[in-house]
């Protein structure tokens, strides 16, 4: 009995007596870089006289906490510093410390330590930026599947992260979990949902009875035939890539061009540019939207608001430029016998499958409602293109195997991961903020001079490299000026998108759809050489971007 | 197999004049069939779209070939009832696929449009077409160039 009442009493002495003499420090706070973005992965380390206490990482929103029992130490001693390759070590004392006295006798000494961490352009600045020109220029000019490219170039990163990053940090470019973290899975899901969507849709037979219905209702009017497919087109690529829209509309247009005994040419340029213009007009038609909805939280709608009535507008100008290049040829279009030709075209055209395009149309239908509502559930746009995957896949009943073998292009998804990857190499070690600084510095405060700077320049820069890592890249300095440039609201963004995507007509290697009907008129013989594109594509796109900055400037 | 007279089938106008250039040597050597030789070469597409579309795009290159037959059939038609057209289809990489055809068969002359970048000479590394003429010439006994 008196060894259990000794036992308790020295458990109450201890507990009692032990926590009233006891003081803990408690230090949070925020780190940030100089352009005001959360970094995260920081090393915090608390130390007394060098020796290390406690560590700790910023996380995805650059906050960090420590709390240390500090019993025999005056806070007055203690540091703490940060620490993040590519950026300059922070040391210092603790200041501004608040001391609370608990109830129980204890101390909480609590401090906030708030830092902006500046760049240091380490060995890790240059690989990430030779990596980043590199990878634009292999797969601008083709040197390299641009799949292939895009792995190559993460590969690089990461394999010197962990051989002589691991020896001297600052060669350290990205963990691998930082450019797992950087794939953005809503892109991906998107992509990929769209795919099977697409996919499935194909087999109909529906995209190449539309080129054949144009046909109809322009009843051998050449000029008319001109315009409805560029709407035509338009339409369908608002909806699908481009590039599978030019696929499978192309040698429909080349075998009517033929039959007219025109040059395919003047109805495959005017459609092209169409397909570049459609893509830009919902989140969905070309993966520079793709991207900036996502990283910027854009709703279906708000592309369709923002884009579609200018993009509307841009395509009625561009049939007058296309009249004014083509007008000649148009006048030249004849055909001895409509009605062979459009038998002809009906038998090669036709719906293979009415009762999946059926099904095809319903789901499309209710995707297309997902994506309208989306922003009202809070849901990503993923979602509803994985829902109509799904459901398509039921109603069709195609063979999974067989579909994700064959049909689904895995190296467009490969392609994306690995160019996020490449991207947030550039974030990490500090290029893209570099290209923020500059264009922050030359547009100031000015929303104006901004608009005209991004749209331009994407525009120009769209029409020589491909616009999908031009975009990737274009995403973090975009976020930058909207966040410091004052009522910029979501302006830049469309600036972005309207750049991004219609330059990529200006040259014959804009956009990997001019490229695609180049070769298949090419298997027509009637090869579209890069000046016979520059000399419609460049005047087409200084109107296009000409009227959406104009579009914008007005307050869009 | 033996081919008498086959020309490489355009759409483009050199590619007529390829096939007046046969219509005169059939007529002079009395031959009653010109073969018009289409290469279906999907080589330029390389997945980068959203599907796969290699099917829908051999079949649309076929499609265009089937119009370009047309075509070159009626000139040849309209300028001699006696001679008649037929078409070979050859699948693959344009330049590779001629060759193949050429050493594979028997051919006695052959007429080849050439323009100043077209899928023969894409389709050869550095875009050197004096080596693939050359081949050609060995494994034939006449060769044409039109350009």
């Amino acid at each position: 009995m008196r060894r259990v009442l000794f036992a308790l009493f020295a458990l109450f002495f201890l507990v009692f007596v032990g926590v009233s003499e006891s003081s803990t420090l408690r230090v949070g706070g925020v780190i940030k870089n100089e352009h005001g973005s959360a970094i995260d992965g920081v090393e915090v380390a608390i130390l007394c006289n060098g020796k290390v206490l406690a560590t700790t990482e910023t996380t995805r929103n650059g906050s960090y906490f420590v709390e240390i029992p500090i019993k025999q130490l005056k806070p007055a001693d203690i540091d703490i510093e940060f620490k993040k390759s590519t950026y300059q070590t922070i040391h210092e004392p603790i200041r501004n410390i608040l001391v609370s006295k608990l109830p129980d006798g204890s101390t909480i000494y609590i401090s906030s330590v708030n830092e902006v961490m500046g760049r240091v352009t380490t060995p890790a600045f240059w690989i990430a930026l030779i990596v980043l020109v590199m990878t634009f220029a292999i797969i601008s000019f083709e040197v390299l599947h641009r799949t292939v490219a895009a792995i190559i170039g993460a590969g690089i990163l990461l394999f010197v992260s962990y051989t002589i990053g691991i020896f001297n940090e600052n060669y350290f470019v990205i963990s691998f979990d930082e450019a797992v973290r950087a794939i953005d899975f809503n892109v991906i899901l998107l992509l990929m949902g769209m795919m099977i969507i697409v996919g499935v849709m194909k087999k109909t037979g529906v995209f190449q009875w539309l080129a054949y219905k144009s046909y109809a209702m322009s009843k051998g009017n050449v000029f008319k035939l001109s315009i409805i497919l560029m709407f035509v087109t338009a339409i369908v690529s608002a909806f699908l890539d481009n590039v599978t829209t030019m696929l499978l509309i192309a040698p429909v247009s080349i075998e009517i061009a033929l039959m007219l005994n025109i040059n395919p040419m003047s109805l495959l340029i005017p459609e092209v540019i169409a397909s570049n213009m459609g893509g830009t007009a919902t989140l969905i038609g070309d993966p520079p939207n793709i991207m900036i909805g996502s990283f910027a939280h854009l709703t279906f709608n708000q592309f369709l608001v923002n884009l579609g009535d200018v993009i509307f507008l841009i395509l009625i100008a561009n049939v007058f430029v296309m009249r004014f290049f083509f007008g000649k040829e148009y006048k030249k279009g004849k055909v001895e016998n409509v009605e062979k030709l459009l038998e002809k075209l009906r038998e090669e055209y036709k719906i293979t499958d009415a009762k999946l395009l059926k099904y095809c149309l319903f789901v499309l239908a209710f995707v297309i409602g997902l994506f309208v509502t989306h922003g009202f559930f809070h849901m990503e746009p993923s979602i509803a293109a994985l829902v109509g995957a799904g459901l398509i896949l039921i109603l069709s009943g195609v063979d999974i195997t067989e579909m994700m073998e064959k049909e689904v292009e895995w190296t467009t998804l490969v392609f994306f991961m690995m160019l996020f990857i490449i991207v947030e190499g550039s974030v990490q070690t500090g290029v893209i903020m570099m290209i923020a600084s500059w264009v922050k510095n030359l547009a100031g405060n000015s929303l104006t001079l901004a608009i005209i700077l991004i749209i331009w320049v994407s525009a120009f820069a769209s029409a020589i490299v491909d616009n999908i890592p031009f975009t990737a890249t274009m995403l973090p300095v975009v976020a930058y000026l909207t966040r410091t440039i004052p009522d910029a609201g979501n302006t830049l963004w469309w600036a972005l998108s309207l750049g991004a995507c219609l330059g990529g007509n200006g040259t014959l290697i804009g956009a990997s759809a001019n490229v695609v009907t180049a070769g298949i008129s090419e298997r027509a013989g009637y090869p579209i050489t890069f000046k016979e594109f520059l000399k419609v594509g460049a005047p087409a796109t200084f109107v296009s971007v000409a009227i959406g900055m104009v579009w914008l400037l007005l307050g869009g | 197999m033996e081919y008498e007279l086959v020309v490489i089938a355009k759409g483009s106008d050199v590619a007529e004049r390829a096939v007046k250039r046969a219509l005169d040597i059939a007529k002079k050597d009395r031959i009653g069939v010109i073969h018009i030789a289409f290469v279906n070469d999907t080589d330029f597409y390389s997945n980068i779209g959203y599907v796969n579309l290699e099917k829908e795009l051999e079949q649309g290159i076929e499609n265009i070939g089937n119009v370009i037959f047309d075509k070159l059939e009626m000139i040849i038609k309209n300028a001699d009832d006696k001679i008649r057209a037929e078409k070979i289809e050859l699948k693959g990489e344009t330049a590779e696929e001629i060759l193949k055809f050429v050493k594979t068969n028997k051919v006695k002359t052959i007429v080849i449009p050439k323009e100043e970048r077209g899928p023969i000479e894409k389709s050869l590394t550095h875009g050197d077409i004096e080596p693939f003429f050359n081949e050609i010439k060995q494994n034939v006994e006449n060769f044409i160039i039109i350009e």
